[in-house]
């Protein structure tokens, strides 16, 4: 009986590998240097922590819902394709994942600051008076990480998509629905659960991010993961990190239950829609 | 929606699996018949001049390869020594961090008997570290501001309508608070213990004004060079390893830099440590420094490392006493009995 024990190398591979070190690390929010709640008061008196979270929160949601609505229409368009160019699209759009983060992150650097082609071709089109820089704000933060982070929301919103039975489109054909019917009344109820999946992944990877909101954003895009940081590589305050990590994690938590009794957890996986 | 009702979701997870496998960067070291010693520091020029000064010394005389990896970080070496797994024979430790690193016993005394301190100055050793470069943090302008525009002082960088230009200083309380009391007219020799509240005041009046608040080392030359700001801190040395490339996009004002000092240390758990004893001694010999200050501009407290400098290193060298009577020093004891407190509130105050 295959089946009984095939899901043992994985758990093991889990446990060992990520939930044992995970946990230990945020034991020390309540261990560290002794049994305290030290780190989590210290935690929420301090102003940093509460306008990081909000931060944190605020651009993890512009974000999913700019993927959500791009990635839908790209989904779609693609959806409609022959197999062949579909799949080289999407091939395409998973590549980008293969590219560093930080290349393309400063890349927008290059093209947003203030000598960069953005800016200068504004000013001689006459719509800038001068030479500004587009960097260091929300939307430079917000345009990178929807940069990095659209397949994730393209190819489980795709999965969905293209599940989709074409003859419910030729049904409404003929019983004289107009697009924006079949649009709200099939299309978009049918493709859910792929969007469903593709903002759960998109905004619980938003809430990890650092690199992106640290070179294009200003210090109002201080995120909860730039204070660890700090923490972790400076301090050496490796329990009141782990405070923060697991008010992090016990949120991300909770959207992940709340996701799983809406939708069911095979949704994620991948299997059957 | 294609008609192809076989098109199986199996491509999509191969897809989805392809996403995962991302960022799986396999590097391994090259197997070498000679000894590995692994210096760590804080990577970028001062990586390349490392290995340019001390390479050589360290085949010929310590049949050693040296293997230089980055960043600088207590952090790391304190994961580490936990995990007792040591992979460093030598660790750079900025400023307190070496204070830090002993008070947790991190590392291990140096070997007197292969590194000679005689010619180091008392504030530059301790029984488990000493200075290998001294460097600061300085301003520094674009040479497109006309040099009566350039702020001489922090009081000209905080005076914006005198001195107009876009301005960045790093995301960080050390040297701010430091520039921050400058700026409000605190003499130099006052300025420790830092008053918080007149620090963050002063801070206040900048804040708005500031375009960009740097987190990386390589960021305020790049920033000088780009047309992105106008006027900023940074580490000298970086601005030295661009103008030794030609670049002349910017200049550097001495006037109150904050002069500090990067220590090295043995960790405890080194694997070679023999070897890392000799590469110290290496690094605070006064021919093996200047060759080091060649590269990056820092330098060792023995004074006589500045004999044998080249002629274009002297004016960027801290030991040059024409510009460590301009410098301020930092107080190392004072930033690691207040660092925790320091961060906690720049960060209440740099968020909102």
């Amino acid at each position: 009986m295959v089946r009984r024990w095939f899901w043992i190398p994985g758990l093991g591979f889990l446990v060992l590998f990520f939930l044992l070190p995970v946990g230990a690390f945020l034991l020390q929010s309540v261990l560290d240097p002794g049994p305290t709640f030290m780190h989590f008061e210290r935690l929420f008196e301090g102003r940093a922590f509460w306008v990081s979270l909000g931060n944190t929160f605020r651009i993890s949601i512009t974000v999913t819902l700019i993927c959500a609505v791009i990635g839908f229409l790209i989904a779609l368009r693609i959806a409609t394709l022959q197999r062949p160019y579909a799949n080289a699209l999407l091939v395409l759009i998973v590549m980008t994942v293969w590219i560093s983060l930080l290349v393309r992150n400063y890349a927008w650097m290059v093209l947003l600051g203030r000598e960069g082609i953005i800016s200068t071709s504004l000013v001689a089109l006459g719509i800038f008076e001068r030479k500004t820089s587009l960097l260091f704000n929300e939307a430079a933060v917000v345009l990178g990480m929807v940069h990095v982070l659209i397949p994730y929301m393209i190819i489980p919103t795709y999965a969905a998509v293209q599940a989709i039975d074409p003859a419910l489109l030729r049904a409404c054909d003929s019983l004289g629905a107009r697009p924006a019917q079949v649009f709200s009344r099939v299309l978009l109820p049918l493709s859910l659960p792929g969007l469903a999946t593709g903002c759960l992944l998109v905004f619980t990877l938003s809430l990890g991010f650092y690199v992106t909101p640290a070179i294009l954003g200003g210090r109002g895009q201080t995120t909860l993961t730039m204070l660890m940081e700090i923490e972790v590589n400076e301090q050496l305050n490796w329990g009141f990190a782990a405070a923060h990590a697991a008010v992090l994690i016990a949120i991300t938590a909770v959207l992940f239950f709340a996701y799983r009794s809406k939708f069911g957890m095979d949704r994620l996986w991948g299997q059957e829609l | 929606m294609t008609s192809e009702s076989d098109r199986s979701r199996r491509d999509v997870l191969i897809l989805g699996a392809a996403t995962a496998l991302v960022g799986a960067g396999l590097a391994g070291p090259a197997a070498a018949e000679l000894k590995t010693v692994v210096y760590n520091n804080s990577g970028g020029a001062s990586a390349d001049a490392a290995r340019a000064a001390w390479g050589g010394l360290m085949r010929d005389r310590a049949s050693s390869n040296l293997l230089v990896t980055a960043p600088a970080s207590v952090a790391r070496l304190k994961a580490m020594i936990q995990a007792r797994n040591v992979e460093w024979d030598v660790a750079e430790l900025v400023s307190q961090e070496h204070k830090q690193a002993i008070r947790e016993s991190m590392l291990q005394k140096l070997d007197l008997s292969v590194i000679d301190l005689s010619h180091t100055p008392d504030d530059c050793k301790d029984e488990y570290s000493v200075v290998y470069a001294l460097y600061s943090t300085a301003m520094a302008y674009s040479s497109k501001i006309a040099a009566a525009k350039r702020p001489g002082s922090w009081a000209e960088f905080w005076d914006v309508a005198k001195f107009p230009g876009r301005r960045a200083l790093r995301n960080h309380p050390v040297d701010n608070l430091e520039f921050a009391l400058l700026a409000d007219g605190v003499p130099k020799d006052k300025i420790y213990p830092i008053d918080f509240d007149r620090a963050f005041a002063s801070l206040d009046r900048i804040k708005k004004h500031i375009a960009v608040w740097w987190r990386d080392g390589s960021q305020p030359a790049q920033m000088l060079i780009d047309g992105e700001v106008d006027f900023t801190s940074g580490w000298h040395g970086r601005f030295f390893a661009l103008a030794q490339k030609g670049e002349t996009g910017f200049g550097v004002q001495w006037n109150q830099a904050m002069l500090k000092r990067s220590w090295v240390g043995v960790p405890q758990g080194a694997k070679n440590p023999r070897e890392a004893m000799q590469l110290i001694s290496f690094m605070i010999d006064p021919t093996a420094s200047a060759k080091y200050a060649e590269g990056i501009g820092y330098i060792c407290c023995d004074a006589r490392a500045n004999n044998h400098l080249p002629e274009n290193v002297r004016p960027w060298v801290m030991s040059n006493p024409a510009i460590a009577e301009l410098t301020v020093s930092a107080n190392e004891q004072w930033w690691l009995d207040n660092g925790e407190l320091a961060q906690r509130k720049w960060n209440d105050w740099i968020v909102t």
